[in-house]
This record gives structure tokens, sequence and C-alpha cells, in this order.
């Protein structure tokens, strides 16, 4: 039996005093549960790590960890994330929010976050909707899906996160639901030693706005099939698939993009005096 | 696993205990934060007594002392059993759904000591064991008297005030 001075981090030493202002029941709680618990397993202190957003229920993360955080600006994660990493290799840097956030207005960022493959992990809370502004379609929302929002549905094709990131060149790209925390930590864990881009998407139930959602942990399955570092062969897969197997589906080998050039250190009054009249 | 000393049994059952404690407070806070206040009352009661429990279990046993590594309690998940999930509450739940699942948790912590004392072999090790498992059985039958007590009224899951409206 080993007690805890022999166990210096648990997942409550990366919660910070604010609670959570989401609506009970939202898949934010457990992802932040999961999120917490594997800091604690990768063992780096809070204090080594950065946790950026953007805007929306799912962007609030940062405030509820302990660590560094930056909530930024909408779909704006993934810049101020490479920008962080780049300047601060010694960092871990983790950029989380949700389907809008990415896949919407911060699509263009993401395409190309996947692309330079900076060594990030990229947690990605989809819940098919826009939460935070009361129900908006989101890229990943099924066409059909009707609200007062949107009578009769979209009638578009949804959007597909982990084809476009595996094209794009994401170096690791898994699922999870947010209903099962422990595999979910895991994953996160495994995303974030790999290295190079991560993205881990995590069907993340939004009970106000889509509370057919809740039924989710009655559809999600383990992927029948091992992960692959095959990238052809996981976008195959991944496009026939139902959208609830969960699992790790692939893992790359591509090297991360850190410039080798020491980035000159400039002091924050020297970069204000450049914007004077 | 098999528990085998009493430090780890003490260990488990105070990390029942606190973290059902610390469950309902947060789930409490959620409900009163979004206006649900029956349910948020009856999570807040049920904090009081697991904290309750909790702090009886640290002051006849010292049970607060004796932590392990999160790895090493027995159950094979993030949570320990009495905890009622996040996923499985929602704002708009009825006090019935709430005790349901209030039912369903110390259920499950029952079942958790009742199963760890069938593996126990004969002694005060043993007895303990069974002894918690005894309380949360009168848990669960004080969660069955509260559910008997509610008329249909708590039944209804609330109307959603907030939606977006109809175009
Ligand atoms: C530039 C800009 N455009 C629009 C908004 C309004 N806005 C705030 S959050 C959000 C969408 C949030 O959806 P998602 O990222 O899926 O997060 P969720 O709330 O569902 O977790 C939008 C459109 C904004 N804050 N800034
Ligand atoms: S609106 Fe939806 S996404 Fe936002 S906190 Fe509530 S349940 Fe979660």
């Amino acid at each position: 039996m080993s007690t805890e001075s022999a166990c210096p981090l648990t997942a409550r030493d990366y919660k910070s005093e604010l609670k959570p202002v989401w609506c009970p029941g939202c898949g934010d709680f457990s992802v932040l549960m999961a999120i917490t618990k594997a800091m604690a397993d990768v063992g780096r202190r809070p204090e080594e790590i950065a946790v950026i957003s953007g805007i929306g229920c799912s962007s609030r993360v940062p405030a509820y960890t302990n660590c560094y955080g930056f909530h930024g600006v909408h779909g704006r994660a993934l810049p101020l994330a490479t920008g962080l990493k780049l300047s601060r290799p010694d960092l871990l840097v983790i950029a989380a929010g949700g389907d809008g956030d990415g896949y919407s207005i911060g699509g263009n960022h993401f395409l190309h976050a996947c692309r330079r493959n900076v060594d990030l992990t990229y947690i990605v809370m989809d819940n098919q909707v826009y939460g935070m502004t009361k129900g908006q379609p989101s890229p990943t929302t099924p066409p059909e899906w009707d609200s007062a929002l949107v009578p009769g549905g979209t009638g578009l094709r949804p959007f597909h996160p982990l084809v476009i990131a595996l094209a794009a060149g994401a170096n690791f790209v898994a699922r999870s639901f947010s209903g099962d925390p422990a595999n979910t930590a895991q994953m996160i864990v495994e995303a974030i030693r790999h290295p190079g881009f991560s993205l881990l998407e995590i069907l993340s139930p939004c009970v106000t706005f889509r509370p057919e959602e809740r039924d989710w942990a009655k559809q999600v399955h383990p992927a029948a099939v091992d992960e692959t570092s095959d990238r052809a062969r996981a976008a195959r897969r991944v496009l026939t698939d139902d959208g609830f197997n969960t699992g790790i589906l692939f893992r790359g080998d591509r090297a991360p993009y850190q410039p080798s050039v020491n980035l000159e250190v400039v002091s924050s009054v020297d970069f204000e005096t450049e914007f004077q009249p | 696993m098999t528990i085998t000393d009493r430090a780890t049994l003490l260990a488990h059952a105070y990390a029942i205990e606190s973290e059902a404690a610390e469950r309902y407070e947060e789930l409490a806070s959620q409900m009163h934060t979004s206006n649900n206040h029956e349910v948020g009352d009856l999570f807040s009661k049920l904090a009081e007594i697991e904290a309750k429990h909790a702090a009886e279990l640290s002051l006849e046993h010292g049970a607060a002392n004796v932590t392990l590594a999160a790895t090493d309690y027995s159950w094979g998940s993030l949570e320990s059993p009495e905890v009622i999930p996040f996923g499985d509450v929602h704002h708009l739940m009825s006090p019935r759904q709430a005790l349901t699942q209030a039912l369903a948790a110390e259920r499950r912590a029952r079942d958790f000591y009742e199963h760890h004392a069938a593996n126990i072999p004969e002694g005060d090790l043993r007895t303990l064991a069974t002894e918690f498992a005894a309380e949360e059985a009168e848990h669960v039958r004080m969660v069955q008297a509260w559910l008997s007590r509610l008329d249909s009224s708590n039944d209804e899951e609330r109307e959603d005030m907030d939606q977006p409206m109809p175009l």
C-alpha cells in the first residue's frame, strides 16, 4: 500500500476554486474531471501546463483548472496555443473548446494546426450544437435536427472532424465519450504523450439544447478494430463508422514542427512601444 | 482486489463517504444555479448526511489519516461507488428522479462493502466491513422511505422556461 505522500499529484491538485457554471448533466463536467485526472497521471505540475481556449461553454475549462490558462477569442484557441508552444516549448500546452469554436469560426485554424503539427493536444467537446448561444446548429449537427431555431433541420452535410484532421496531417486522432471519464482520461494521457498535434474528439452531451444526447450513453461503443498508423486506412474506417466508435484511431510518426532558431525574447514593455503613436 | 488490512478498508470507507459528500455538494450547487431548488435542497441534505458519516469514520477510526494512491482504490473507475455520475443528473430533474439516483448510489456503496465482507476471512476486519455494509443498508432504507413519501407532484420533470422561442 502506498500513502498519499508517495503519490505526489492527484486530480484535485489541478482543480481551481471556481465552481463550473455548466448546466447539471452537461458532459463537460466529466471531461473536466478526465482532464485533471490525466494531468495527474502525466505528472507535470500545474505551473508547467497551459490550457488555452476560445469561447463557448466548453471553452470555460481553463478557469476551472489552476494551471496557466487563457480564455481567448472565439475560434482562436489553436493560434494562441500554437504561438505559446512555439515560444515556450517547455510547457505542456492543451487547447480545449467546442465544435462551434473549433470547426466553425475556428475551422481554418483547425486545418492549419493539423498541417503544422506543433506538439499540442486539442480536446474538442463535441455536443453538435452551440450551447452557449442557446442552441444554434454547429458544423457537426445532423442535417435533420429539427428545433425552434432551425425548423426542419439544416439539411446540410455535417463536417467530419476526424477525417479532416487525418487529411490535414494531425499526428494522433481519437474519439471518446464524456460518460466514460476513465477511458477519456487515459486517451488524454495518450494524446499528450504522443508528439505532434493530437486531436481528441469527446462526445459531450448538451443536455439543455440537445436533451436527446442523454441517450449517447447507450449508443457509444468501443471501436472493434485496433488503432493504425496508416493514415488512409484510418480515414476509410472513420468515414464509414457510425460516429459512436470510441478509441484511438490513428497514431502517426510525423516529426512535430518546432523551429530550431532561438526566438529572441522581447519584453512586453518593448513590445508595447511598437504600438505607441 | 481483496481488502486484507484495516488501513486499506478505512481508506476506502473514508473515500466513499467524503467523495459522496463532495459530489452531492457539487450537484446541489449546480441545481441551485439552475433554479432547481427542490432538488438542490435534497442534494444538500444528502451531502450533510454523507459528510457526517465521513466525520464519524474519522472520529471513531481515524480514517481521514489513511489515503491510498488513486490507482490503489479497488473501484475500476475514476469514481467511488457512492458518487452519482455527473452525466446522470440534469437541470430539469424531478425530486423522484434525484432520489432514484441517490438510492442507486447508496445501493452501490452497500454492495461494495457486502462484496468485500464476503471475501474477508472471519475476524475483526470482516466485522468492520459488515458494519459498514449495514450502515449503507440503513441509508438505502432511509432513501426508500423518502421516496415513498413523495406524492405525484414530485414526479414530473420541470418545464424548461429558457428554450429559444420558435421562429
Ligand atoms: C467573434 C464571435 N462570434 C460569435 C460569438 C458568439 N458565440 C459565443 S460561443 C459561440 C458558439 C459556442 O459553441 P461551441 O464552441 O460548440 O461551444 P459550446 O457552448 O457548445 O460548448 C458563439 C457563436 C462570439 N463570442 N464571438
Ligand atoms: S448549454 Fe449545453 S453545453 Fe452549455 S453548459 Fe448547458 S448543457 Fe453544457
